[in-house]
């Protein structure tokens, strides 16, 4: 990138960074934090957990504020990530969370970090919930899952506050892989998968499930078949017996490794004469 | 037929001059909007296809509409040089007979007004003709008077599915002015000099928001029409869309043609199915008339139009979620930047407006700039449709220049709240708009205005609430709606909103607390400023205005548990129960007359009413005005029902509570004392009653008799004497007895009901004179049966009951007099009860409005003339009615005999005297409003004497509410009043109607009680109003809709 290189202040302290930047990612390269819940650096910016408020502080303009992570940087942009006004309204959005998602661990450590231990509103307690009460809605899954993945198994379904997120019509999907990349991404823990035997569960995704990989030499349990059919290495082309598809990534390791040592210890016999 | 030049438009605008007025024919034209369709326009349009067929001197065709929803259906007649006369309220019974008179259709009943010229604007002034004689013009009447119609130029004249007549008003020829001799610079050029501002609500300047798009590099472009128009209760789209679809259309081309874009997209909701179906006969019209498509009009540009229709959602009015719905997507709406001008739809260049904003394009080329900038103010040139809705008397749109005050259009055009009720506020912009208070009537409507004052433009809307809404209610609808129609992608909006509704849901039900109210206005600035789009942005608007403006509702639900306008279901038992002050189960003794039952009626009436043939006759019955079958309909009678019941039923034996050692002194035998002796009697209590004058009753006494007989009176006070309260008279408490000698007597506890027994003065020259009088001394006098000379010319200034009361006494006394009342302001701000000044001017009663007395001419001490002045309206108070002032130079002069002074009341406060402990506010005693207790223990005070004149029920109940409080304290217990929400249990059963005796119910209005005839009342204070008959009170009680029963 041959961007126009600029000069930005976060905090009063000034930062080099490209032209058109997002200013989250500016933030972070400086180990500065801004707390964020539905940003990703490999998806495209959605701006709407809200959580990455800064406040725009350029002289001349009237201060506002924006999302971080749909704030372009431009030279001479002065922000703060941690006004007083900005503080406070995270802390009404984070009992807002609290009150969406009370099983949520993960999003009451945030919360505490920003002083907030309880929520004044009426908390959300939905029977029987998939996501057993922690979605906050981010969208990380739904975006990664296609925009990274491909696949495009769970979506948003109805709107509003009836919003959910889950495979379409609740069934199950044979579109998964079972990568789990969505559970990865979740920044508040609330999708779970399960292992049993041949076969992994998607507990929050209607149940839906794929079969396991067996590894041919340990008969262990390794990956997704659907997942694994999709994943190319230099390795298996090499792999003239084509045998290193089928092992888990331990024993796969230990027959690269020993190829590995077998040549040299030809070479090493060889070296010797 | 492709247009190729200038000649075959000129062509084509005779043939359309010819449909729009023929030469010899008779054209009928129904208004065909969904407004006029759902009323029965349709019907009526089949009807004349019916009758008319057959007959070719008579053309039949649809139009749009006008505006006037109030008075659809709407029907045009045009005869030829006689001009265009609209018919209103036209159903389809009457169709023959207009036929049948299309030669004189000038004497049917349903005239409405004519239309002699009409000025199309673009295509200039059209002369239809002037031959009606004596039938007001169409902008004659008030509605249409203050009107400027710019965009609804077109509306309710041409025939929408027909392109030829939108020609036949110039129509394109605007573009053909664009294309033939303007560069697309020219043309944003003009736009930008007209000052044209997004009419979607945002206000962004039209001109700038297109040179964005068109500065931007891109071999495809798009432009849009946002025609997703879903405010409740706004409709100023579909009827721009439905009565002129061509505007919209022609205006789209320009666009496009000024952009550099040749695709043009209407994105409409699918729920305007008659606008989307004339939006693509004006398309299909339009392309074979060779506007649309390739080459338009020879020019070398080319430009289509298709339509999206949208399933409907709120949040797709916002731009960025609108493309993202016309690409196929849920409409949920994408950062900014980019924005559209720049990516927009497809990720090309995209300029996006309003409906309005694109049938405002033709004008404005056609016309220049210049010329568009002479409507509105500076910041906001042009004109705004709104859609009155609401509780306004004439509702329907209207189109105002910009910077017109709000009053105009509510007063003028609306014509206020219906049935004399008073307008609270006005909600516009919708959802995302805010609630304006009364008091700031006098604003011109324009986009930075209603900004200031919390609220938005928007796209039009602009509800009208009045006593019976409840502002609290009406955030919560809003916020529903809101919550509804969130997208629910970011935080604050979905999950924001939610939270709020639920804390507005609990206060409306009676659960919310003090910090709720903290809590919202907390949580709404969050969303204010965090949200992603428009929608939540503005979503907290509702509840931060009604917040800010009606704080005090919000206090009473929270507090009191008290919904005022009787709308919040949890807290109102029935509307009338919840407006009467003393809390009358209304639609129990209704029920029970209803039922026949005449005793127990009057049993439960008296549970909670010390007197009820005083207030069967006086009350102003606040109840009727809320009543719910007033909604549409008539209020019941029940102001009339309650003194039948009082008349007719007979006595309920009342039981009295073991007799208590605690003494009670109750100060003045007014209502408010009489109340509170009877109240605490009942609960056992000794009470005594110092009365100043010989006779009990305070201000009830000078009620004339003709409204409440003297013999009715004293039954009343005879029945609570009969109950153990000795009335002592000739003590005045302060000269005679100090408040704290009648503790030393051995009273416990003491009650004020001292009335405002003093009339105030006018303070100008000339009062002192003999025959000015004061309208209480003067009642006064007639009720001790002084005989008065009064002469010939008698006026009465003031407004209120005293001044109704005075002049119909005159009116009475004095045989050959003329008998004027003068009042400073006009008939809407009159205080008085509204049948007292229907009587009054039915008695022959003459009132002038707008004047004031200067100077009082005096002859031997007697009045000889009064000079008066004019007054006109001007800016509202802190009351929210408009300060009088005095117009200058407009003084004349009457002669006058006797001037009788009504203008207000003053209290004696020589009860004071000795009791310097007790808190005085202004000339009224200050006490705790919930409990009545004043500064000075054991003391209570109620009535006229804590809140100024006012009238008998509200006095009633505050000795009522005291007779509770002194119970609490003489029992020992914290006088504090605790709310809560509590029902009577009447439960009296249903009556059981058919089928056809409900239609029957339906259709009957209300009856009133009967009235002595006019050659009855002059010289005689014979009772004017009459008990109703058995038969018709049971009838009036049948149309109750009993609201207290609920739904289980």
């Amino acid at each position: 990138m041959n961007a126009k290189e600029v000069q930005v202040f976060i905090n009063g302290k000034a930062y080099r960074a490209r032209e058109g930047e997002l200013l989250i990612d500016v933030a972070r390269r400086n180990g500065i934090f801004i707390p964020s819940l539905c940003y990703e650096e490999s998806l495209e910016p959605y701006g709407a957990c809200r959580m990455c408020i800064v406040e725009i502080r350029n002289k001349g303009v009237k201060k506002r504020t924006a999302t971080s992570c749909t704030l372009h940087v431009f030279d001479g942009l002065s922000v703060e990530t941690d006004s007083e006004e900005v503080s406070r309204h995270r802390k009404v959005l984070l009992e807002l969370y609290l009150a969406q998602a009370p099983n949520s661990s993960k999003l009451k450590e945030l919360a505490l970090r920003y002083g907030v231990s309880k929520t004044r509103f009426k908390q959300n307690t939905r029977y029987n919930d998939p996501l057993s009460n922690s979605c906050v809605l981010c969208g990380l899954c739904v975006r990664v899952c296609s925009e990274v993945m491909g696949a495009g198994v769970i979506g948003f379904i109805g709107r509003g506050e009836k919003t959910r997120i889950n495979t379409p019509f609740f069934e199950k999907s044979d579109l998964c892989l079972g990568c789990k990349a969505c559970a990865e991404m979740c920044p508040t823990g609330a999708i779970k998968f399960r292992d049993e035997g041949n076969i992994r569960i998607a507990n929050s995704w209607s149940n839906t499930y794929v079969e396991l990989k067996k590894c041919k030499m340990c008969g262990k349990y390794f990956a997704p078949s659907k997942l694994d059919e999709k994943i190319d290495s230099i390795y298996y082309y090499r792999d003239k017996n084509n045998e290193l598809r089928d092992l888990c990534p331990d024993c796969r390791r230990k027959v690269i490794t020993k190829r590995i040592n077998l040549i040299t210890e030809n070479e090493v016999e060889r070296y010797a004469k | 037929m492709k247009i190729g030049n200038f000649e075959d438009i000129e062509r084509i605008k005779e043939r359309g001059l010819k449909k729009l007025k023929p030469d010899d024919r008779i054209r009928v034209s129904v208004g065909m909007a969904t407004c006029g369709i759902s009323v029965g326009g349709d019907a009526v349009f089949d009807e004349f296809k019916r009758v008319l067929r057959g007959r070719d001197d008579v053309v039949l065709t649809k139009t749009g509409c006008i505006g006037f929803c109030h008075e659809e259906p709407l029907v045009n007649i045009y005869i030829p040089k006689k001009g265009i006369l609209i018919l209103h309220r036209v159903q389809p019974e009457s169709v023959k007979d207009i036929v049948n008179n299309l030669d004189s259709v000038e004497t049917l009943d349903s005239v409405f007004c004519q239309i002699d010229s009409w000025d199309h604007l673009v295509g200039g002034t059209i002369e239809y003709g002037s031959g009606f004689e004596g039938i007001p013009r169409w902008n004659e009447l008030d509605f249409f008077k203050p009107q400027r119609k710019l965009v609804m130029r077109n509306a309710g004249i041409i025939n929408p599915e027909d392109i030829d007549e939108y020609i036949a008003v110039c129509g394109y020829s605007a573009l053909y002015r664009a294309l033939e001799s303007m560069t697309p610079d020219e043309v944003i050029e003009e736009v930008k000099k007209s000052g044209l501002r997004g009419r979607g609500g945002a206000g962004f300047p039209t001109g700038v928001k297109w040179e964005l798009a068109k500065n931007e590099q891109s071999d495809v472009k798009y432009v849009i029409c946002n025609a997703d128009e879903g405010d409740p209760g706004a409709y100023m789209n579909r009827n721009e869309m439905e009565s002129d679809p061509h505007s919209v259309i022609e205006g789209m081309i320009i666009g496009g043609y000024a952009i550099g874009a040749h695709k043009g997209i209407i994105y409409i909701r699918a729920e305007y199915p008659l606008a989307l179906y004339r939006l693509q006969k004006a398309i299909d019209e339009a392309r074979s008339y060779g506007l649309l498509g390739k080459n338009i009009l020879g020019s070398g540009f080319d430009f289509d139009i298709t339509i999206s229709k949208g399933a409907g959602a709120f949040v797709c009015g916002e731009e960025t979620a609108l493309i993202a719905s016309i690409e196929g997507e849920t409409g949920r709406p994408r950062p900014r930047p980019p924005y559209p001008a720049q990516k927009g739809l497809w990720g090309k260049p995209t300029n996006i407006n309003n409906v309005e904003t694109w049938t405002n394009i033709p004008l404005i080329i056609k016309k220049g700039g210049e010329w568009f900038r002479q409507f509105g103010n500076e910041k906001s040139p042009g004109t705004k449709v709104f859609s009155l809705v609401g509780k306004v008397e004439n509702v329907g749109l209207v189109e105002v220049e910009l910077g017109t005050p709000i009053r105009t259009v509510v007063y003028d055009i609306g014509g206020g709240a219906p049935k004399g009720r008073k307008v609270k506020a006005v909600q516009t912009g919708g959802p995302s708009g805010g609630c304006v208070p009364a008091k700031f009537f006098d604003l011109p409507i324009d986009y930075e205005n209603l900004t200031k004052v919390g609220s938005i433009m928007g796209s039009g809307g602009m509800v009208v609430m009045d006593e019976n809404t409840c502002m609290v209610d009406t955030a919560r609808f809003f916020l529903d709606f809101s919550v509804d129609e969130s997208c629910g992608k970011c935080v604050p909006c979905r999950e924001g909103l939610k939270q709020m509704l639920t804390m507005l849901e609990g206060i409306s039900s009676g659960e919310g607390s003090r910090s709720d109210l903290d809590t919202l206005s907390e949580l709404s600035e969050t969303i204010k400023t965090t949200s992603l789009c428009g929608l939540g942005q503005t979503a907290p608007n509702p509840v931060l205005t009604t917040l800010k403006y009606f704080k005090d509702e919000y206090i009473e639900h929270v507090d009191k548990k008290r919904c005022r306008a009787g709308i919040c279901e949890d807290l109102v038992y029935a509307p009338c129960h919840n407006a009467c002050p003393l809390g009358q189960d209304a639609p129990s003794y209704i029920a029970y007359i209803a039922h026949g039952k005449f005793d127990k009626s009057l049993e439960v009436i008296m549970r909670t009413n010390p007197f009820p043939g005083i207030l069967g006759r006086v009350c102003d019955h606040p109840c009727e005005l809320h009543c719910r079958a007033g909604e549409g309909g008539d209020p019941i009678s029940i102001r009339a029902l309650k003194r039948f019941a009082a008349d007719r039923g007979e006595m309920p034996h009342i039981k009295i509570e073991t007799d208590r050692d605690k003494r009670v002194a109750i100060v003045g035998s007014g209502p408010a004392g009489l109340s509170a002796a009877y109240f605490l009697r009942l609960k056992g209590y000794g009470v005594d009653i110092f009365e100043a004058e010989d006779k009990p009753g305070g201000m009830l006494r000078i009620i004339p008799d003709y409204r409440l007989p003297k013999d009715v009176l004293d039954r009343e006070i005879r029945r609570i004497e009969g109950f153990g309260v000795n009335i002592k008279y000739g003590i005045k408490v302060g000269e005679d007895k100090t408040i704290h000698e009648l503790f030393n007597e051995g009273y416990d506890a003491l009650f004020l009901g001292v009335g405002f027994r003093n009339g105030s003065k006018l303070n100008i020259p000339g009062e002192e004179a003999e025959s000015v009088f004061d309208g209480i001394s003067f009642l006064k006098r007639v009720a001790k049966g002084k005989k008065l000379d009064l002469g010939e010319n008698i006026y009465v200034v003031g407004g209120g009951n005293v001044a109704i009361d005075a002049a119909r006494t005159a009116w009475r006394i004095a045989e050959n007099a003329n008998v004027n009342i003068v009042y400073r302001r006009t008939r809407r701000e009159m205080p008085a009860i509204g049948e007292e000044i229907e009587d009054a001017l039915f008695e022959g009663i003459n009132i002038e409005f707008l004047t004031n007395p200067v100077r009082i001419i005096t002859e031997n001490g007697r009045v000889k003339a009064v000079e008066w002045v004019k007054m006109k309206l001007g800016e509202i108070d802190e009351s929210g009615r408009p300060r009088p002032i005095p117009i200058e130079g407009s003084e004349f002069v009457t002669p006058v005999d006797t001037l009788i002074v009504c203008v207000g009341q003053t209290p004696d406060l020589s009860f004071t005297k000795g009791a310097k402990e007790l808190n005085l506010a202004g000339n009224t005693v200050s006490v705790d409003l919930d409990t009545m207790a004043t500064s000075l223990k054991g003391v209570f005070a109620g009535g006229d004497i804590v809140t100024g004149p006012s009238t008998v029920v509200r006095a009633a109940a505050a000795g009522k509410v005291t007779s509770e409080s002194i119970d609490r304290y003489l029992k020992g217990a914290e006088v504090k009043r605790e709310f809560t929400v509590e029902f009577p249990h009447e439960n009296v059963p249903l009556l059981k109607f058919s089928a056809e005796e409900l239609k029957k119910l339906s259709l009957t209005g209300r009856t009133e009680s009967p009235k002595i005839p006019l050659n009855w009342r002059r010289g005689s204070f014979a009772e004017v109003e009459k008990t109703l008959d058995v038969e018709a009170a049971i009838s009036e009680a049948k149309r109750c809709l009993r609201c207290d029963v609920k739904e289980k």
